[in-house]
């Protein structure tokens, strides 16, 4: 070919007039790449290169909403057994709600695997796999109260709008799979508490947002909008799609070369792959027998599955939710209660890490695992208009409580930190959520200080002024 | 190329070679006071209007072309997109493209700027500034709807239809509750939506303020005052003590309960007697709730059961007796009342517990206690008590027969109604007041039984509008700094008053009430030398695609003054000088050539000016949301075109034919179809709206049901007209949806089209799928 048109670079927004589309200041501009390809110009979902090489390079953030309790699951505490039923013999940390003497944790511990990862009965499955676990049991947080704590677990910050994990991350790295949104969140039945905030894009572009997928339904149109045809075949659509490019281009060739016309006519291509490939990665019914009995039954198994066939097909960030509301919130029976909600999961998140092992994926794949905070070892009191005024069950506790990480880098087997005896307070090797999320960042490959966005006259970032990369965590 | 935002200004001052310009901000372009701008002498013909000559001058002196007049039906669509946010009908094209008088253009403008789609569309550019939503975002458990955020939205539609001097504009967004009092004009309180209608941060008030200093420096001024909340701006001169004393005036503001109505209600309309009539119910209803469980409070068996666990639990701790409450359906808070209460009696001697006192310590009482309250005696007696279980139900009844609204003459019986109802008595409180004595159940059916008024309020027809207010409390807030902007650490005080950077003279203290009047004068004053600039950027940003200045809510120091600046100041200074006008100011914009140029660039401005910041061509530009939403329901002559009210579902079938800008705006799950089309986050103020091209749209466009609809009927359409002729029907579409007329190649492609095309059962006709096809083409949603 010899003929040139007179100057590609016309084709395409120039850099500047992008960054100021997508609102990108200078400090984004200045670490360079993000949006380097001219096709970024219209699709910040385009795939980009991390800041520096990054262990991982998706997460699935698997979110006991209501805040599963530490002392029952992944913090054994032997002398809160022999305190059960006294006043412990530390001053109360003050929590949501008044707690009275000590409650022993009703499950038995046992220790996993080589590493020897002291875990509850709740998660027999999960135990398997201890060997592949990062336990922090010395996480905190700042308030003992759901929405802020939610907030600042999920998007840095407890009161005002700022964006989510997910939605930093799809910005960071785009996605690897532009038939599907870059950010999944699936949650059976109904919103969690502080509802779509909790995946919000805030100041970031929209298409950095969470979209939500409510587990509860199988059918594929009732999960993502638009996603199918109900009347045209594929045949049909094709043909109609050709109508539509062939007077586009008619439209483009009276025109000048303009990135936007073009671009516009690329999108249609890619939503007519989209119908197909979204199908297929909602559909649980295409995977084998084994597969599918190794997840076990019921809406956790369904939506473990997906979030494995979803990462599989290139979506960077998968957050799972097990229930609307706050299933973890056990203010009352605690015994009862949080064995029915690790019967509904365990099973599935055992295979999770499991079947993305054996494909080779557990490798640079994070999955994380936690509420918002954890619970109180003291027994809840009844208090008028709060709980149901049985003795058994415990208060939010934001002071200590254990989250795990496996995969995408982190040191499998591995403990780190420690709450106090009873298990109220992080007191060795304390872990802020903020020093998790410059950790998971750094996981994926970029400096948490250097991931910014600038907004409203200043630059933001996920862990605003605050989060040390807890290095001990990585392998 | 911006020597600022070049990427080698950036390493060159990461590298600490070069210094970032951070002076006080007194030669910074935009803290000037707008200058009246000298126009040179106009060298082309081609120049119609001051800013031509401007822009012509320009243009000569970077050696640049400009393109060539676009064609009328360009100019067309154009003004029916800006000025309406709707496609141009064929017959308003064909009008302007013959009419041969020299002015046919302006009149055609005036027209246009006349109708009141012209209010619709400029109200929703500004819904973006003022971050508008129909609700608050996230709370615990009261109604989430703004019922009369609405009422913002029309003021705003009015607003500019009327065109309000763009001053007034700001007065009234600010300071409403003052306009309206002195021009005794109530619908200035809808204006205050602009403050009060921002997300509610679990009603925290540091949060809600900010969000108001927020949306009114960065909407108004352009300038990044919350920036300011913990620190020094680190860039432009504004202090931390700035950012308080307009903290203060927001402070001593208040947002009453009660609304104020926007004029009087139509008292005979049946819809209004309805609402009235409904809220009554609904409000006896609650007040219902609590009065039967007050009084219930009183009768002998509830008496009784409180008196036997106040006996039996003297000794126990709080969560004992809340346990036995529990069990036994009482109060847990009046039954540690109780508990405590007759405690006290018994210590104090009251006359109507000695007895109590003394079976309790002596196990039987005496033959006679003349110090006793002699009714309660004669009851014990007459019993003849001789246990306390015994006692407590004799006192259940006696003091439930004294149980009465007004004092008894008797003072014996007085004393023993004083037991129930003096202050403090367990059941001595208002009955609204059980709320917190409520078990959860209780509360819950309270709080739904509220929700249900509020609901009522809200969303009734006939609920009369009100304005979202914030008036002025009686003591103003002295406000102090907050250090690193967290309120419990109290720095210096400072007075309520307007930024000192800004302030020309020496910053005097606000005086009047809380100071928001004043703070809306010192905005909306002509020596204020960036209000005219920004809306004046604005405005262009949605006239030319793009704005001149490229940050239009950021005018502080890091942002350089734009290629054609003497434009934006030419036209500030014109825009203050017409007295506001902003119709005046878009006519001016509309009728230069610099606006009516046609998109197809001329030989040699890519090169020159690729990124066309010198504007040698107009811009192409895509619909938003809105625009597209309306646009679809127009092709079909669908357009419900009744403007105000409630807002509505728009995304709800049976499909809504309202125009977009009366749809619902849920700020907390904002819908994702909202989202997918970059519509405005009604979070945070907007400065400018993102503008993706994300697979998503394409499948809206592709399976969407509203598009689906809206092609099934244009499909009749043509099915019909195909009768006749297929060329007349294609030409039917193509005027409906394009605003011309098809060539002969484009009938050929649509008459192939529709031959080739195999109906199946699900889908019969063939112009169907064709005008599905139409709808999806660039030229639908691009403007030339």
């Amino acid at each position: 070919m010899s003929h040139h048109p007179e100057d590609l670079s016309h084709h395409f927004y120039t850099r500047r007039d992008f960054l100021s589309r997508v609102g990108m200041g200078m400090g984004a501009a200045a670490f360079g790449g993000l949006f380097g390809q001219s096709e970024a110009a219209l699709n910040p979902l385009a795939s980009k290169p991390s800041q520096y090489f990054g262990r991982a390079k998706r997460v699935i953030h698997l979110f006991m909403n209501g805040g599963p309790s530490q002392v029952d699951t992944f913090d054994p505490k032997p002398l809160l057994t022999k305190h059960h039923g006294k006043a412990l013999p530390m001053d109360y940390l003050k929590t949501e709600r008044k707690t009275g003497a000590g409650y022993r944790s009703p499950f038995e511990f046992a220790q996993h695997g080589q590493s020897g990862i002291e875990i509850s009965e709740l998660f027999p499955h999960v135990a398997k796999c201890a060997d592949d676990l990062c336990v922090i049991r010395s996480m905190h947080a700042d308030v003992p109260n759901h929405e802020p704590s939610l907030l600042l677990m999920n998007c840095g910050e407890s009161r005002l709008v700022r964006p989510s994990m997910g939605s930093w991350v799809s910005y960071g790295l785009g996605t690897a799979n532009q038939n599907l949104p870059g950010f999944i969140t699936m949650c059976p039945g109904g919103y969690p508490i502080q509802e779509s905030q909790n995946w919000q894009a805030g100041f970031l572009p929209g298409s950095f947002q969470g979209t939500y997928i409510d587990t509860k339904h199988k059918q594929v149109e009732k999960l993502i909008e638009n996603i199918r045809n109900q009347r045209l075949d594929a045949t049909q659509q094709r043909k109609q799609l050709d109508l539509v490019q062939k007077l586009n281009q008619r439209h483009l060739e009276r025109r000048q070369q303009d990135a936007q016309l073009e671009a516009r006519l690329q999108s249609y291509e890619l939503a007519y792959r989209m119908q197909m490939d979204a199908t297929d990665a909602f559909d649980i019914e295409r995977e084998p027998q084994h597969i599918r009995d190794l997840y076990g039954k019921g809406t956790q198994a369904r939506q473990m599955l997906i979030a494995r066939r979803l990462v599989e097909r290139g979506v960077r960030f998968v957050q799972v939710w097990h229930g609307p509301g706050q299933p973890w919130d056990n203010h009352d029976d605690i015994e009862v209660r949080h064995r029915k909600l690790a019967e509904q999961c365990d099973q599935a998140i055992g295979a999770l890490l499991t079947d993305l092992k054996q494909r080779g994926m557990l490798d640079d794949t994070l999955v994380i695992w936690g509420g918002e905070f954890g619970r109180t070892p003291t027994v809840e009191l009844p208090k008028p208009g709060s709980n149901a005024g049985k003795i058994n069950g415990r208060d939010h506790n934001h002071y200590g409580f254990s989250m795990w990480l496996a995969g995408g880098g982190v040191k499998g087997g591995y403990i780190h930190g420690a709450t106090d005896d009873f298990g109220f307070q992080a007191v060795e090797k304390p872990v802020h959520v903020h020093d998790l999320h410059a950790t998971i960042l750094h996981l994926l490959g970029f400096d948490h200080e250097e991931l910014t966005y600038h907004y409203a006259g200043r630059d933001f970032r996920l862990t605003d002024v605050h989060g040390k990369v807890v290095h001990e965590l990585i392998a | 190329m911006n020597p600022r935002t070049s990427f080698l200004y950036v390493l060159l001052v990461g590298l600490g070679l070069l210094p970032l310009q951070s002076e006080d901000g007194s030669s910074h372009w935009a803290f000037q006071s707008v200058p009246s701008v000298k126009l040179p002498p106009v060298i082309h013909d081609t120049a119609l209007t001051p800013i031509d000559a401007l822009h012509q001058a320009s243009l000569d002196d970077q050696k640049l072309p400009m393109a060539e007049e676009a064609p009328r039906q360009r100019l067309a669509r154009r003004l029916a997109y800006h000025l309406h946010g709707l496609p141009a009908a064929i017959d308003d094209v064909v009008a302007l493209e013959n009419d041969p008088s020299p002015n046919a253009y302006e009149r055609h403008l005036d027209r246009q700027l006349a109708s009141p789609r012209y209010g619709e569309r400029w109200a929703r550019h500004w819904m973006d500034v003022a971050r508008y939503a129909d609700n608050k975002g996230y709370v615990f458990q009261e109604e989430r709807r703004y019922p009369y955020a609405y009422t913002y939205r029309d003021w705003l539609v009015s607003a500019f239809n009327q065109d309000l001097p763009y001053d007034e504009f700001i007065r009234q967004q600010i300071a409403g509750d003052h306009v309206a009092k002195e021009s005794r004009d109530p619908q200035a309180y809808a204006a205050m939506g602009f403050l009060t209608l921002g997300r509610r941060f679990l009603n925290r008030e540091p949060d809600i303020i900010d969000d108001r200093i927020d949306v009114v420096t960065r909407g108004l001024l352009g300038l990044t005052v919350s920036c300011a909340r913990c620190h020094d701006h680190k860039f432009d001169p504004i202090p931390i003590e700035d950012y308080y004393s307009l903290y203060g005036v927001f402070a001593s503001s208040h947002e009453p309960s009660d609304k104020p109505l926007l004029g009087e209600p139509d008292t005979k309309s049946p819809a209004y007697q309805a609402f009235l009539s409904e809220e009554k119910k609904r409000q006896q209803k609650i007040d219902d709730y609590f009065t039967t469980r007050h009084a219930k409070l009183r009768t002998e068996p509830l008496l009784k059961a409180y008196f036997q666990l106040a006996h039996d639990g003297r000794d126990w701790d709080e969560p004992k007796i809340g346990s036995r409450a529990q069990a036994e359906k009482l109060y847990q808070k009046i039954s540690l009342q109780w508990r405590d209460r007759i405690v006290k009696l018994c210590n104090d001697e009251d006359p109507a517990f000695l007895p109590w006192k003394h079976l309790l310590e002596n196990g039987s009482l005496p033959e006679s206690m003349d110090a006793a309250n002699p009714i309660v005696w004669k009851a014990l007696t007459a019993a003849k008590v001789g246990s306390m279980n015994e006692l407590i139900a004799v006192y259940a009844k006696v003091i439930a027969e004294a149980n009465h609204d007004k004092p008894h003459e008797n003072k014996h019986r007085e004393s023993i109604r004083q037991l129930l109802v003096s202050k403090d008595s367990p059941t001595g409180l208002e009955p609204e007041k059980l709320y917190r004595i409520f078990n959860t159940r209780d509360q819950e059916t309270v709080r739904k039984l509220r929700r249900e008024l509020k609901q009522h309020q809200a969303m009734s027809p006939g609920a009369p509008p009100r304005g979202m207010v914030l008036l002025d409390k009686e003591k103003p807030v002295e406000p102090v700094v907050f250090v690193r902007g967290n309120p419990s650490f109290r720095g210096k005080q400072v007075p309520r008053q307007y930024l000192s950077a800004l302030e020309e003279k020496d910053c005097q203290p606000y005086q009047d009430g809380s100071g928001r009047r004043q703070l809306a004068e010192d905005i909306a004053s002509p020596s204020n030398p960036l209000t005219a600039r920004v809306f004046v950027n604005r405005t262009w940003m949605h006239l030319f695609g793009k704005p001149m200045v490229d940050a239009p809510s950021d005018f502080g120091i890091r942002t350089e003054a734009p290629e054609l600046v003497a434009v934006l100041d030419h036209l500030a200074g014109d825009f203050m000088r017409g007295g506001w006008s902003i119709k005046r100011l878009h006519r001016e914009i509309l009728t230069s050539a610099i606006y009516r140029q046609d998109s197809l660039a001329p030989q040699g401005a890519f090169d020159g000016d690729p990124e066309n910041r010198w504007l040698t061509r107009m811009n192409r530009q895509r619909h938003g949301f809105e625009a597209m939403r309306d646009a679809l329901l127009a092709a079909s002559d669908d357009l419900d075109l009744k403007a105000g009210g409630q807002p509505i579902d728009i995304l709800k079938k049976p499909f809504s034919q309202r125009r977009t800008i009366y749809g619902f705006i849920d700020r907390q799950n904002l819908p994702s179809t909202f989202r997918t089309f970059d519509i405005a986050s009604p979070d945070v103020h907007t400065p400018r709206r993102l503008e993706t091209m994300v697979p998503q749209q394409a499948l809206y466009m592709m399976n969407g049901p509203l598009v689906a609809q809206q092609a099934e009927q244009l499909g009749q359409l043509g099915q019909e007209l195909a009768m006749q002729s297929p060329e007349q029907a294609i030409t039917a579409l193509y005027h409906r949806l394009f605003a011309r007329t098809p060539d002969k190649e484009e009938i050929l492609i649509g008459q192939a089209f529709i031959n080739d095309w195999t109906p199946s059962d699900n889908f019969p006709n063939s112009w169907e799928a064709y005008a599905h096809a139409l709808l999806s083409a660039n030229e639908f949603i691009f403007i030339d």
